[in-house]
């Protein structure tokens, strides 16, 4: 059964067509009868009151002078259509085109209509490329190849073109050298063809602009310069860092000694004809003088990703010492080089001895006149 | 046989869809016939509102070359609104276009022409009793009053101006009459009939 505001729509309808509604009165529940009977007597009293007298007008039917927008599109579909050619062929015809644009686009030189077509396609390749490496690499050789571009479109006559050709070629080449100095400081330290790339582009592009736009020159050398720059405050603060990690400072007990090697702990060191191997007393003595659970200070440096051994002092011998807790340094229990120096001050402030378990295999510097 | 109004309407409305739908293929009979049939309408409803012939004219004609121009963009059952909605748009751009003589506050209300459309002078005794009640209703059930009943619009056509669904205006319709009931009173019903409703079930 419709609800009682359906009923009542349809009751007005048809009351005002002028039909009878006893049949739609007989679905209607009789406690809602009288508001249907009122709401249709109301709709008649409303619609039975005069309007106003509406003038004849006069139809122009202006539209006939205009086109639907998109009326073209359906046309060419109700041509094919007529031709009694399938969906398929319709749409590798329309491939075809399509294909044919895009590639004659390809091949456009700078400055002409269909090159927007080919920089829209590079810019959505550099847009969908999330490496900022791989992205900096890629603008790099488009902005090459539109200087490339560039060079041919201004050997042809058309003033017009080689100067659109060359105002391309100059935003190109600042808009790759700005992406390249964003950063120059962080990946075109990993990969100098980077720099070598950027350095070429601004090359060939000032060149191309020297005449035409000196200013444009400038800008680009400017900024080629600036991207020296950032390189090379980059590899020196690299090296220094470098030079920092590789210093090494540790006591431990030795725990495995080799033909030119000795272990502390898990870290391997190399002895060389440089290392210098003293005794408790400061007499020289040979590797072979040195065994296991010895006790030694070494110092060293890193040197490919090996730890060189310069210098190994052996300790004299521990004698029992009170327990103190506030020795116990996470970094010396660590035992790894590069904890150790960053320890280094605090090994050489004088700690009582302790019992070597509580050092995890490492013993303190000897206290100052213990 | 005479025809049933209901099916007569159901023809009517898929008649018009087809229209519709070879309009939009870019058919200007087919428009053409559909401006035949909402000229008139499109017309009085502008002139109600605007109250001078050439300029309904012009409006009415700057209506259907939008139709036409954007008739892509339009559902196939509900150009009778969409018409509507554009001569709406396009009479409150009209006052905007002439702000300069006419108060742009009232643009807003441009569905509640009332004074425009009815013709006071000839209205009898207990229908302008019933026009003092529609004047108390909230301004929605006014509107919904006033187009379907004295401008004769469809609930389908309502529904697109207001920017409501069809069963809002079944029920704002409901409404207004359930709200006249107690404003312009069950007295003034004749009694037969309640009594000829009330005998027959």
């Amino acid at each position: 059964m419709p609800n009682i505001e359906e009923l009542i729509d349809k009751a007005i309808k048809q009351s005002l067509l002028g039909e009878d509604i006893s049949a739609l009165l007989s679905l209607c529940p009789p406690q809602k009868r009288a508001e249907v009977v009122f709401a249709v007597q109301t709709a008649l009293k409303l619609a039975s009151i005069k309007a106003k007298e509406v003038p004849i007008p006069t139809k122009r039917k202006l539209y006939a002078d205009y086109e639907p927008a998109t009326i073209m599109p359906t046309r060419i579909l109700a041509f094919f259509k007529s031709m009694r050619v399938s969906y398929a062929v319709m749409a590798a015809v329309a491939f075809i085109a399509v294909a044919g644009t895009v590639q004659a686009a390809m091949n456009s030189l700078p400055g002409s209509k269909l090159f927007f077509i080919k920089r829209n396609i590079e810019l959505a390749q550099i847009r969908l490329t999330s490496n900022p490496e791989k992205r900096a690499e890629m603008q790099l050789t488009f902005a090459l190849n539109t200087v490339n571009g560039a060079k041919q479109a201004v050997l042809q006559n058309d003033s017009a073109q080689a100067q659109a050709a060359l105002s391309e070629a100059s935003n190109q080449t600042e808009a790759a050298l700005n992406n390249v100095k964003s950063i120059a400081s962080s990946e075109a330290v990993k990969n100098p063809a980077i720099i070598s790339n950027a350095e070429q582009l601004a090359n060939e592009s000032s060149n191309l602009v020297a005449k035409t736009d000196p200013s444009a020159r400038q800008s680009i050398q400017n900024n080629m310069q600036e991207i020296k720059n950032i390189v090379s405050a980059a590899v020196n603060e690299q090296d220094s860092a470098k030079i920092q990690s590789a210093k090494i400072d540790v006591s431990g007990k030795i725990k495995t000694t080799g033909e030119n090697t000795i272990s502390i702990d898990s870290n391997v060191f190399e002895i060389t004809s440089d290392t210098k191997i003293t005794d408790a007393n400061g007499n020289a003595i040979n590797l072979s003088d040195l065994h296991a659970d010895q006790a030694i200070t070494l110092t060293g440096h890193t040197e490919d990703d090996k730890n060189i051994a310069e210098s190994i002092t052996v300790l004299p011998e521990e004698k029992p010492a009170a327990e103190n807790p506030e020795s116990n340094d996470a970094n010396q229990q660590d035992g790894t080089p590069k904890a150790s120096q960053n320890n280094q001050n605090a090994q050489q402030a004088p700690i009582p001895a302790k019992p070597n378990d509580t050092f995890g295999g490492f013993i303190p510097e000897p206290a100052v006149g213990f | 046989m005479p025809e049933n109004p209901e099916n007569a309407e159901k023809a009517s409305n898929a008649a018009i869809i087809y229209l519709v739908s070879k309009a939009k293929d870019g058919n200007a009979q087919a428009f053409s016939q559909l401006y035949d049939f909402y000229f008139d309408k499109i017309f009085k409803f502008i002139f109600y509102r605007v109250s001078h012939k050439e300029t309904a004219e012009d409006l009415c004609e700057d209506v259907f070359v939008k139709a036409w121009t954007k008739i892509r963009n339009v559902g196939d059952d509900s150009f009778g609104g969409w018409l509507y909605s554009i001569a709406k748009n396009r009479i409150i751009d009209h006052y905007r276009q002439n702000k300069s003589t006419v108060d742009i506050s009232e643009v807003e209300n441009i569905l509640e022409a009332e004074e425009n459309i009815i013709e006071n002078a000839n209205l009898q005794f207990d229908q302008k009793i019933l026009l003092d009640a529609v004047r108390k209703l909230p301004p929605e059930q006014q509107i919904v009053i006033q187009l379907k009943f004295i401008e004769g619009l469809e609930n389908s056509e309502i529904a697109e101006l207001i920017a409501k669904k069809e069963g809002a205006i079944r029920v704002l319709q409901h409404r207004a009459i359930q709200n006249l009931q107690k404003l312009y009173g069950e007295k003034n019903l004749p009694e037969k009939i309640f009594k000829s409703a009330n005998a027959e079930h």
